[in-house]
């Protein structure tokens, strides 16, 4: 007879079980939407998710038009550039926006990259313990000593700058204090009776870790993510301003920081849209995060 | 077990804990160098070249290559990282390529006016940030709290790079309170401690403002958390002053995290502040770092990625040790 | 943000000799003509002029007392105060002339360049060539001395000359001290005279040792049997120029202060500082905040005008005959067809770009050196902005639009590579991308992080197009450049340019002693590159200055190609109290 509840239709346990998980992540999007400040920081990234998906439609010109006539030299904001323009004519809205696609892209990848790769060997290292986490964990700590800065620095040199190579620099620079916080987590998991209960009845490792032991990891993990997209934001802008960020004439809220800092003082609206867009986004991540955190805890230890 | 015999036990535990520690950091240290100069040596960019530069156009592909003899270019990976290993451990980490000083001196000069920044941002990160913590904890979900946590965040959220030129063009250009940069006014005026710490003020303020949240943050939830144990209610039933309980209770065990971040700030010491230092034109060892990697100028490249490798990992160390020795329970072990 | 090794590349030096270019637009050599000397207009060189025995021929008989005279009569300041310069790189760590890292205040030199760019005698006092142009006689002042107080010799400038060309020893320019490859014997014919004997005659001789940053007199006393890379002289060097070192913090400062008994006249100075500092913005706000008295080098005329908004400050703007070229790898199928080439050429609107990335389109580039020097060739082709034509010569050729709008002809399509390094070449790459795809060349960008990469690329000699520029004082540099023996990756000529008449003329004008012979050489030196378009100047490199004029006296109104007073008259210029 198979072990697995899944399998038999009209076992009471299985609808109870579903019940449990359904309410679970209700219980999470419920105690979230209590924070109004994490849903406010919510609806700005959809709305900032939305320009930047539907930029070809919004932007009012071709981001990497250059048009070299004096008056549209360092344009002041208007009606038809209402971000105005850079020192060859480009629109800077429309940069602005294709700029949200190229940056929340580099960084939602890379936080996919690292999550993957702290999830597994976090999990891993949790879930086998002995030898295995050893190994794994004497790795993890040799990466956090290196100079994580460094580090990228020395990658972005070794590889011609491009959004791709930035994307895999920041996203295998990054996951290992991801998979430190899910080998905590696994390893707390493996130890409750509910996991030893599964190992009791058989259930093999795999679908264990998969099915039993992450989900109930999720939650600081998708903290983590929703952190490390932030993180990730606000390198991508370092880079940039050291040339090895997104290169041109592709716009990134990077380069166009650093772009606009050459022209700080003569026309300060070019610093100040890359500017406030970074930080708004990256706050909303942070209040998102916190948010999900406070969710995500069932305790309610830190509210 | 009598008292002494705990305590004797206790401080072998200690010692054998040490003792793994520092073979664990070696072996790292020993990994970290191997790397940093695999990674050097196979990164495009030749170092002579850059290092020589178009002026020396006429020079005949047998002056080239006398250099990169006599800088000891030529010889096979292996024997090149095992002459840095041998001068390393005597102390000497070469010369530097492109200053053509000693490694060690070069960083030696850089420590201090890093250590100065980021010693000062660190010290009013952590004061500022244990003050805001606690009172936010103990004021939780008020109006306090919540303008405490918003305005931390804000500061983590900004680029490094902006926070710092906007307090330039703000203060230093427009009100002409403080300086622009450098660690001093030049020439027989500067030099006072008035004049110094006029010139770390914006620094200072830029880092601080980007590094404060995660302090508060982390004194908050360790706060809370440590509130919410039973020894305290246990304490409160006990009839003790809400002060008593926060004061010699609380918060001394929610110390715990905030130590452990300590240690893992220690990297900060080296590269953080590279952007920073850039801006105020200070002269530390990030910015020396950033531009040793674009220069290709190995040895120093190696050096500084050494010394931050040390930071980290006595940075740990020191927080696993504290932590080992705040923490009551470990204590009894 | 590109970092400090732009020190290394395009043009001339500012008021600090290291590893800039010098420029000239006067004539070399012993025999100068009375016409050249006549165009030295302005401040200092009008007041040289007008000191009686000063001229033609005789400015190489004058003295260095008889210069400090000169200084002595026009100067109006106060000794005392202290002069602050920022730069946009670093300086070196250390200091030592054998080894190339030399300082243009600490270490004299035999000539130095004054503010118009004739080479003006400093410790030669007066050299004689021989009929044949190989031996050269130089007799040093008398007086000059070291800052410990020891009198330079013959001995000295001996000694200097044969350790940078030892073999072991690390001197980048050990071809100034050669002639086609083979050493210049250098020795002391008693204390102050040094005989040079040349293989052969070399037209470039006297410019090379004028440019600041290749050779100054290095101590014997202290340096004889030293190891020039790690001796302790390096960190608390003596020289005998107008300024001893006092300290360095690196990557902060450099403090010099007067050196009294300088054989040239004492400075007025009591400091000169010197502030490295990489970062425009920061620069910017330094010198906004008052803290700077000079900024030098500052490459384009956007950045110099919001220097010059500071009250009290005034910009000079100093082209230089080094031009910034966008090159093609002509032996690259893409760049073979000298009507490509053309087109490109024809398809770029320069004046535009000119004024969008340097902020003036005066300083358009037309030929492979700057129009204030002697040898520039005002009748060099012309490839006017013209898409249209652009397009009907590509049609005309066969190059036929095909797919994705791309020209293509047996095989071979219009697109290319082009890898921009430094910030304005960033600049200019996007927008001559824009321009070509209008004529239906497709032009991908490879933007390069950093200096080592870029030397790499440049060697490989696999680059399809990057960003070069060529000579810096002497029209002789464009060998170089332009000689067929010189690809890489041993020499510069990355335009991989390949034409025999060119390789002979180079040939000829770099034996050619007599300037007025050399000029119709190099004219149609010129003639035959632009003609063949093989390379598309863009501009020409500026190397402005912004004087807080309100603070500091002794500066002339700047003329000619390349303002080096502090360089030239370091003993001129005052703090005003």
């Amino acid at each position: 007879m198979s072990t697995d509840v899944r399998s038999r239709p009209d076992d009471p346990a299985r609808a109870l079980a579903r019940r449990a998980r359904r309410h679970f992540l209700l219980d999470v999007w419920a105690r979230f939407v209590r924070n109004r400040l994490a849903v406010a920081s919510l609806l700005v990234l959809v709305v900032l998710f939305l320009a930047a998906a539907f930029a070809p439609v919004i932007a009012p010109a071709d981001p990497n038009a250059i048009d070299l006539r004096p008056e549209m030299n360092l344009a002041t904001p208007s009606l038809a550039h209402p971000f105005g323009t850079d020192d060859s004519g480009r629109d800077w809205f429309a940069r602005a926006l294709y700029g949200a696609r190229v940056s929340l892209s580099v960084a939602f990848t890379a936080m996919v990259i690292s999550t993957t790769i702290g999830t597994l060997v976090g999990s891993t290292a949790g879930y086998f313990g002995g030898a295995v986490d050893t190994v794994l964990m004497r790795l993890v700590e040799v990466l956090l000593s290196l100079p994580l800065f460094f580090l990228i620095l020395i990658a972005q040199a070794l590889l011609t700058p491009s959004i791709l190579n930035l994307t895999w620099v920041i996203g295998v620079t990054t996951w290992m204090n991801v998979s430190r916080i899910v080998r905590a987590e696994v390893m707390a998991i493996s130890a409750t009776d509910y996991l030893q209960a599964a190992e009791a009845i058989g259930v093999p490792h795999g679908r264990r870790i998969l099915r039993h032991v992450l989900p109930n990891a999720a939650g600081p993990i998708i903290v983590a993510a929703t952190l490390s997209i932030a993180y990730a934001i606000l390198t991508e802008a370092a880079l940039s301003y050291l040339g090895l960020g997104v290169p041109l004439p592709d716009p990134s809220w990077g380069n166009m920081l650093q772009k606009g800092l050459t022209r700080l003082q003569e026309a300060p609206w070019l610093v100040l849209c890359p500017g406030l867009l970074i930080s708004v986004t990256v706050l909303a991540f942070n209040f998102v995060g916190d948010g999900l955190r406070d969710a995500f805890d069932p305790l309610m230890k830190h509210r | 077990m009598e008292p002494g015999v705990k305590s004797l036990l206790a401080a072998a535990a200690m010692q054998r804990l040490v003792a793994i520690r520092l073979l664990h950091s070696l072996l790292v240290l020993l990994i970290v160098s191997i790397g940093s100069f695999a990674l050097m040596r196979y990164t495009p960019g030749d170092p002579v070249a850059a290092l020589i530069g178009q002026q020396a156009r006429l020079m005949s592909p047998e002056d080239l290559a006398v250099i990169r003899r006599n800088l000891g270019l030529d010889d096979p990976v292996h024997v090149q990282y095992g002459l840095w290993l041998r001068n390393a451990l005597q102390g000497d980490l070469g010369y530097s390529l492109g200053l053509k000083r000693p490694v060690t001196g070069v960083i030696a000069e850089r420590i201090g006016p890093s250590f100065t920044l980021i010693g000062i941002s660190l010290v009013l990160s952590i004061v500022l940030g244990v003050s805001f913590g606690v009172l936010s904890a103990v004021r939780r979900n008020t109006a306090f709290d919540h303008a405490v946590t918003v305005g931390s965040f804000i500061g983590n959220s900004m680029p490094q790079v902006w926070v710092g030129l906007m307090l330039v063009f703000l203060f230093a250009i427009k009100l002409r309170w403080f300086p622009a940069g450098g660690m001093v006014t030049l020439g027989s005026s500067g030099g006072g401690l008035g004049d110094r710490l006029e010139h770390l003020v914006l620094p200072v303020t830029t880092l601080t403002l980007t590094n404060l949240v995660v302090w508060t943050r982390y004194q908050r939830a360790s706060l809370l958390e440590v509130l919410g144990q039973d020894y305290i209610r246990v304490a409160r039933a006990k009839g003790l002053g809400e002060r008593t309980v926060l004061l010699r209770h609380a918060w001394r065990n929610s110390l715990l995290s905030v130590v452990t971040l300590l240690g893992n700030s220690f990297v900060f010491l080296v590269e953080g502040a590279y952007i920073v230092e850039t801006i105020f034109s200070w002269p530390g060892l990030g910015r020396l770092g950033v531009e040793a990697i674009l220069k290709r100028d190995y040895p120093l490249v190696m050096g500084v990625a050494i010394l931050s490798s040390l930071f980290i990992i006595s940075g740990n160390l020191l927080a696993d040790l504290a932590y080992g020795a705040l923490n009551p329970r470990l204590r009894s072990r | 943000m590109t970092t400090t090794d732009d020190d290394r590349e395009a043009g001339p030096t500012g008021p600090r000799g290291r590893l800039g270019r010098d420029l000239t637009d006067a004539g070399l050599g012993p025999a100068f003509d009375r016409r050249q000397v006549i165009r030295l207009a302005g401040g200092l060189g009008a007041a040289l002029m007008a000191v009686p025995g000063l001229g033609s021929g005789a400015a190489q008989a004058a003295g260095g007392n008889r210069m400090a005279a000169v200084y002595a009569a026009i100067q109006e300041g106060q000794p005392g105060g202290t002069l602050i310069a920022a730069i946009p790189f670093d300086l070196w760590s250390i200091y030592n002339p054998l080894i190339g890292q030399s300082d243009a205040f600490i270490f004299d030199q035999l000539w130095r360049f004054d503010p118009n760019l004739v080479p003006i005698p400093r410790l030669a006092e007066s050299y004689e060539v021989s009929e044949d142009r190989t031996v050269y006689t130089i007799r040093l002042v008398q007086n000059a001395t070291w800052h410990d107080g020891q009198p330079l010799t013959a001995h000295d400038v001996v000694f200097t000359w044969q350790t940078m060309l030892k073999p072991d020893v690390n001197f980048p320019y050990k071809f100034a001290l050669q002639v086609n490859g083979q050493d210049i014997q250098a020795e002391a014919v008693d204390d102050h005279t040094v005989k040079l004997t040349l293989p052969a005659p070399s037209a470039a001789l006297i410019a090379h040792l004028t440019a600041p940053w290749i050779f100054s007199v290095a101590p014997k006393h202290l340096l004889e049997g030293e190891d020039p890379e790690t001796s302790s002289f390096n960190t608390q060097p003596i020289g005998s120029g107008p300024f001893k070192f006092e300290e360095q913090v690196d990557g902060d400062h450099q403090t010099l202060v007067r050196y009294d008994a300088y054989f040239g006249g004492a400075p007025l100075l009591d400091e000169l500082i010197t502030r490295p500092i990489t970062d425009l913005q920061a620069r910017l706000a330094a010198f906004q905040a008052g803290e700077i008295d000079v900024n030098t080098r500052e490459e384009d005329v956007i950045a110099t005008e919001q220097f010059a908004a500071t009250e009290g400050s005034t910009p000079y703007i100093l082209p230089t005959p080094y031009v910034q070229q966008f090159t093609m790898n002509n032996a690259d199928p893409v760049f073979a067809d000298p009507i490509v080439r053309k087109a490109i050429a024809h398809a770029l609107d320069r004046a535009a770009m000119v004024r969008t990335v340097v902020g003036d389109e005066t300083y358009v580039a037309l030929s492979v050196m700057g129009p204030g020097h002697w040898a520039y060739n005002p009748d060099v082709p012309a490839y006017e902005f013209d898409p249209e034509k652009a397009k009907s010569m590509l049609d005309q050729a066969g190059w036929a639009v095909g797919s994705g709008s791309i020209r293509e002809k047996d095989g071979v399509r219009l697109s290319f590579v082009n890898q921009p390094w430094r910030d304005f070449e960033r600049n200019y790459a996007p927008l001559i991308q824009q321009y070509l795809k209008a004529v239906g060349i497709e032009m991908k960008i490879e933007t390069v992080p950093d200096y080592a990469t870029v030397q790499e690329i440049r060697q490989s000699g696999k680059a399809q197009s990057l960003f070069f520029g060529s000579i810096d004082y002497e029209p002789g540099e464009l060998h170089q450049y332009f000689h067929s023996s010189q690809m890489p990756p041993t020499g510069l000529n990355l335009w991989q340019y390949s034409n025999s008449e060119v390789d002979q003329l180079l040939e000829e004008g770099n034996q050619e002693i007599d300037v007025e012979k050399r000029k119709p050489i190099y004219a149609r030196i010129q003639e035959l590159i632009l003609g063949e378009c093989a390379t598309i100047p863009l501009h020409v490199h500026l190397n402005n200055v912004i004087v807080r004029t309100d603070r500091v006296g002794g500066y002339p109104e700047p003329t000619g190609n390349w303002l080096g007073v502090l360089l030239a008259a370091p003993t001129q210029v005052y703090k005003k109290q």
